[in-house]
């Protein structure tokens, strides 16, 4: 086979379906026909200059997309604009922003980014537009990075200010009255990447969005909102809770587009017992090589940044054997100096560099043009991102390719075998909770500092007054005579909550090791019980610190370096009460509810584990208090379910269901599995059933659970679906999770429970139930 | 949509639980301790009243009147009813302080002596001026005469700030400038924050004399920290009875609003007072210490020093001269401050093209300790070579600035050490040169 020959896509990837070791692990292979534009007229009530500027910029027409949200925005019409990626989203604001200025110049923007770099970007495709258009623009961005003189420019004169919500937050809001000009005279509100914004740190982006809306109101100005989102089954929704108005959905997109494979590929199997398979990142160069030495630029995304940096290695080193284009990759993730990573992006967008190893820090709407391949080393964590990353192949005029290869995990199995997930509608939604409690209350804190509270106003779904009765307690608030809520504290209170963590204390680790001790890292409370405990080896960046000492009540954790042959294992004992139940009803094989529980979290012991062999070396105590989270779940209480079934036996099935609800869950939540704690009970002490229980692990939760127990019926199709559908004898970690004894077949077990829970309806289509695989004998009357 | 009250209000009752829970555990109960600090300091200045106890008045809201009365009751001052609300006035005793406006007038920086001077300083509910930060207290001074006339405003509550900010901006006068310390980056924006939450426009100033960077620049050298009470004690020689810190202020006046004793405030009014004096004093200081004449001739050298760079930042070259010639004047016998201030008149003088002045400066300082002699003896050598035309002098010069700089090893920066010696290496030999191609 000849190397290092230019050749068209479709030509190497028919060579590389040629080769069994490669086809074989396809499980899916989607081709997507290309689509022509679907172009409408420059709207004709446009500025002229402005038609011009676009003109010159070699765009003469509208998408149909682009086209409705600008009438809707100009109209004074909230929109959520829902599009792939590369289908032209941001003129869909940017051209009502030139607009408004271009007809009042004191008139002002605010566009939020989530990160920083997305917001330079803008700035820059926002200045060259304005410049073809012969319009002044003055747009800066106003993050962290803003040098002090330019700040109070920025805060006077900025027509456009680009920033991200933890800025808003901690330093825009709370100094309101030094931005008055940008208040007064808001027009536009832009929150590109609507999609990010889930979860608790959706959560917290709503509330400082009441926040700015307060403000705003202050002065005045009743600015419209321009939502952008990559593909999520809720956009309408989601835009609804995050700014608390309806939005105008604008999904049809006009954009063209080239025709695309879809390749869903799944490591072999090595070992049926165990179910450990291949490697990702392994099989991810496998892919990436033929397309790079064919001369076409491929971008291969891990999960990781050591993923990245070992993929980047290996195809370096294997390019090397043949005096390849070694140099023409680079590698892209957090942690690179923003020269490098501009570097690397122009590299791309010129052609200049065929190759690029990233994290998801290349996903979002980074400009780097279009390329030929993307190979995805594991699923992202959830569709949208998927398809942001494979969105970044795609060529107008010619084919692409994209693979997604599944990783270790049970989610990323489940999401390549079941294509219809990212390929038909899109099932997944973003949740966030703008209500959850311990959220509202810090924000609520924010809101009447900066801002005291008129009599019967609200804050979100209700009155803001009893709460800010209880605040008053704390000495926090005030009740004046004019019926007005004060702040009355010297606490400065935005400080005091960071929207990206869960909780508000964090464990900082400290490095003893050099002469000036310096702090490596920060890890929630929770997670520090296990991580950072006295004695623990704590893992970072490879390299292993020794934790000499815990200071829980200043959450400091001293470490030192040290090079050893174990490291260490913190078992947590987790207990839950439900302490109110919001809803239940009657599902098969029992009844599923939904309400408020507290989670105790205790670690009290650990084990020290040899390297490799995994071999026990000892082991020692914990002593750290007991961690309480008041929260939300969903849970299962089996009833006819249960009956016939030892005790042994049931443990082990309710456990390997809870895990493969667990990980559908992830999918169909667009959530991190691990912000959905499991326990399982065989037999609760609250209802005496055998129960399984689905929490959410950030205070207060953000409103998953309810959406767990209303789609509980799709959550156990899945799971029957996942484990049966997984080539493993009798459980692995990729369905029922690890094995805790090799004589018990938990993939059997939690089948058979399965079974019965799964709702009638679906008993047909569900290929674990329907296909009879196994006997119908319930194991506990067996025995 | 509205969330279900009473789920609410149980929720919250969890969190109360929680609360109350923390502090029998001995977390952090509310700001009492610090209170308690503030009220003990009061105690110990034998203040006229016992130790208060906070009273928790609930979160029921206080006609705005009883607070004000009760204010002005413990403070010894004014409750004043306005349309837009109630506010406390206290004016005090004047103060003696004379102050010559003109010769004030002659230092760098300072307004024209017609112009009014209004010092100010403020008491507030946090730090940073963020939009949450109120400031209930705002004492201003004047002159009238050789008197200071210090009046000050309270806020009775948080709802009354509209009727204190109207009182302030009728106080100040048309073309004022202010005088505070750290106003330029906290009070004034704090004041403009507080008109803008108000909707209104803040009052014009002409000017805004901020004494910290005046301090900075001038006084620093000799001062261990450049607080407010740290130019009073080290500068002025004035010692404050035991005064409250200024970290404990804000919860004096929280406690006030629940319910608290207004006695507390008195310390803090009493605090703001002395702070407004000191930046008229500070100013009477400037005057009497360093302004032109025959007062300049007392300063300390390095304060001289100091003054002609602010000087010579305004151009004012011919003053920056005369300060530095009176800061190295007759006094000598090693002050290094003495020794600097001759460096820079001598480089000073260069720049206006009076060199033989420089000259004369440059010679003064050849006696002098550590590596300033080499320097001294290098600019003799190039005045010597260059423009005398004199060089054996220069050739005996270059030697005396290699001697010094021999001397001073183990002083100051040894690889501009090196480079002067290098340089001087370069002149030796051209000097070499020139002398042997001269007729003898």
């Amino acid at each position: 086979m000849r190397y290092y020959e230019p050749a068209p896509v479709q030509m190497v990837m028919d060579r590389l379906l040629a080769e069994p070791s490669l086809s074989s692990g396809v499980v899916h292979h989607a081709y997507v026909p290309a689509r022509p534009a679907d172009l409408v007229a420059m709207p004709d009530w446009l500025d002229p200059g402005l038609r011009e500027g676009l003109a010159s910029r070699g765009i003469t027409s509208l998408y149909r997309h682009q086209a409705e949200a600008v009438e809707a925005v100009c109209a004074g019409e909230d929109v959520v604009v829902v599009t792939p990626t590369a289908s032209g989203k941001s003129l869909c604001y940017l051209v009502p922003t030139l607009q408004a200025l271009a007809a009042d110049p004191t008139a002002r923007a605010l566009y939020l980014f989530p990160t920083k770099a997305l917001g330079q970007d803008q700035v820059a495709e926002l200045g060259e537009l304005s410049r073809a258009a012969g319009l002044h623009i003055n747009a800066s961005t106003y993050d962290g990075d803003t040098p002090n003189p330019i700040r109070s420019s920025v805060r006077s004169a900025g027509q456009v200010v680009v920033t991200n919500p933890d800025m808003l937050h901690a330093a825009i809001l709370p100094h309101h009255t030094k931005w008055f000009q940008l208040f007064e005279q808001l027009r536009i509100i832009v929150i590109d990447e609507l999609h990010t914004y889930r979860g608790l740190f959706g959560s917290h982006v709503a509330n400082v969005l009441r926040r700015l809306l307060r403000i705003c109101a202050h002065y005045g100005s009743h600015p419209v909102i321009v939502c952008c989102s990559a593909t999520i089954g809720n956009p309408g929704e989601l835009a609804a809770l995050l700014t608390g108005r309806a939005a105008r959905v604008v999904d049809r997109n006009g954009a063209p587009a080239g025709d695309r494979h879809i390749l869903m590929v799944q490591p072999p199997l090595l070992d049926p017992a165990t179910g450990a398979r291949g490697s990702a990142q392994t099989l991810a160069t496998r892919w990436a090589l033929p397309f790079l030495r064919a001369d076409r630029q491929t971008l291969v995304f891990g999960r990781s940044r050591v993923g990245v940096e070992l993929m980047l290695s290996n195809l370096r080193e294997a390019l090397r054997l043949g005096d390849g284009p070694r140099t023409r990759v680079r590698g892209y993730r957090g942690g690179y100096l923003p020269t490098e990573r501009r570097a690397v992006e122009r590299g791309l967008r010129d052609g200049e560099l065929l190759g690029v190893v990233c994290t998801n820090a290349l996903e979002l709407g980074v400009d780097v043009g279009q390329l030929d391949v993307s190979i995805l080393a594991g699923y992202p964590g959830s569709i949208a991102a998927t398809w942001q990353q494979m969105g970044r192949a795609g060529r107008r005029g010619g084919t692409s390719v994209s693979v997604l290869i599944a990783g270790g995990g049970p989610v990323d199995r489940y999401v390549v075998e079941h294509p219809g997930f990212l390929l038909d509608s899109p099932p997944e939604e973003a949740r966030l909770d703008p209500d959850n409690l311990h959220v509202l209350l810090g924000h609520l804190k924010a809101a009447c500092f900066e801002l005291p509270f008129e009599p019967g106003e609200r804050f979100g779904p209700s009155e803001a007054a009893p709460l800010l009765a209880f605040l008053a307690e704390e000495g926090l608030t005030r009740h004046a005579a004019d019926d007005r809520w004060y702040w009355s504290s010297d606490n400065f209170p935005a400080s005091s909550v960071s929207l990206r963590a869960a909780a508000e204390e964090n464990v900082v680790i400290i490095d003893t090791t050099p002469d000036r001790p310096r702090v490596i890292g920060e890890i929630d409370i929770f997670a520090a019980q296990t991580l950072v405990h006295e004695d623990a080896i704590y893992m970072h960046e490879s390299a292993q610190f020794h934790v000499d000492k815990l200071d829980w009540d200043e959450r400091k954790a001293y470490v030192r370096r040290v090079d050893i042959d174990h490291y260490t294992y913190a078992d947590r004992a987790v207990t839950l009460k439900p302490l109110e139940t919001f809803a239940t009803s009657p599902a098969a094989g029992g009844d599923r509810a939904h309400g408020e529980v507290m989670v105790s979290s205790l670690v009290s012991m650990f084990k020290k584990l040899k390297f490799g062999t995994d071999e026990n070396l000892g082991w020692g105590p914990v002593h750290l208090p007991e961690i309480e989270l008041q929260t939300t779940a969903y849970w299962l209480m089996l009833g006819t379910a249960a009956d016939g079934w030892s005790h042994a036996d049931l443990d082990v099935a309710l456990l390997g269901v809870g895990r493969a609800i667990q990980a559908v869950a992830a999918v169909l939540l667009m959530v991190d599995p691990r912000d959905l704690g499991l326990v399982s009970q065989v037999r609760s002490p609250h209802n005496g059933s055998p129960t399984i229980y689905l929490y959410e692990a950030v205070p207060g939760g953000v409103g998953m659970a309810e959406r767990l127990f209303q789609r509980h019926d799709e959550l156990v199709a899945g799971a029957a679906d996942l484990i049966a559908g997984c080539g493993c004898e009798s459980g692995c970690p990729a369905c029922t999770g690890p094995r805790l004894e090799r004589d018990i077949d938990a993939k059997h077990l939690a089948l058979c429970l399965l079974r019965v829970l799964v709702a009638e309806k679906d008993r047909a289509v569900v290929t674990g139930v329907a296909g009879g695989a196994t006997s119908g004998v319930v194991p506990g009357a067996a025995a | 949509m509205t969330v279900d009250t009473s789920r609410l209000q149980r929720r919250l009752d969890g969190l109360r639980r929680e609360r109350t829970n923390v502090e029998r555990t001995g977390g952090h109960s509310e700001a009492d301790p610090d209170i308690r600090r503030a009220i003990e300091a009061i105690v110990a200045a034998g203040e006229p009243f016992g130790r208060p106890q906070p009273v928790w008045q609930g979160i029921e809201p206080v006609d705005p009147a009883t607070l004000a009365r009760r204010l002005a009751d413990g403070l010894d001052a004014d409750a004043i009813e306005t349309p837009h609300g109630w506010y406390v006035r206290r004016e005090l005793r004047p103060v003696y302080l004379p102050i010559d406006r003109g010769r004030l007038a002659s230092l760098p920086g300072m307004p024209a002596s017609a112009t009014p001077l209004l010092c100010l300083d403020t008491e507030t509910t946090g730090l940073g001026s963020a939009a949450g930060t109120v400031a209930f207290l705002i004492g201003i001074g004047w002159w009238q005469g050789d008197r200071m006339r210090v009046v000050q405003f309270l806020l009775p509550d948080l709802s009354e700030e509209a009727a204190l900010l109207d009182a302030l901006a009728a106080e100040i006068p048309l073309g004022a400038c202010l005088v505070t310390y750290n106003g330029r980056t906290f009070d004034w924006p704090l004041l403009e924050t507080r008109y803008r939450m108000g909707r209104r426009v803040p009052p014009p100033l002409d000017g805004h004399l901020d004494l910290l960077l005046l301090v900075r620049r001038l006084f620093r050298h000799r001062l261990p920290d450049a607080r407010l009470q740290t130019v009073e004690r080290h500068l002025l020689r004035r010692h404050r009875a035991p005064d409250i810190p200024s970290w404990e202020i804000p919860a004096v006046y929280h406690s006030f609003l629940r319910g608290g004793p207004a006695g507390p405030v008195r310390v803090v009014a009493r605090h703001n007072a002395e702070d407004v004096v000191t930046l008229g004093r500070i100013l009477a200081h400037l005057d009497r210490g360093y302004g032109e004449g025959e007062v300049r001739r007392w300063a300390p050298p390095g304060d001289l020093m100091r003054l002609a760079r602010l000087f010579r930042h305004e151009g004012r070259i011919d003053e920056a001269v005369a300060c530095l010639e009176i800061a190295c004047g007759p006094v000598d016998g090693g002050d290094p401050d003495v020794a600097l201030a001759t460096v820079e008149l001598a480089r000073l003088l260069r720049r206006c093209g009076r060199l033989a002045d420089a000259g004369v400066a440059w010679s003064r300082l050849v006696s002098a300790p550590g590596p300033l002699a080499g320097l001294a003896w290098i600019e003799l050598a190039k005045e010597r070579e260059h423009r005398e035309r004199d060089l054996a002098g220069a050739w005996a010069a270059t030697d005396q600035a290699l001697l010094a700089l021999y001397r001073s090893r183990g002083h100051g920066n040894a690889m501009e050490r090196r480079a002067l010696e290098a340089d001087l290496a370069r002149r030796r030999a051209r000097l070499a040169r020139r002398l042997a191609r001269q007729p003898a």
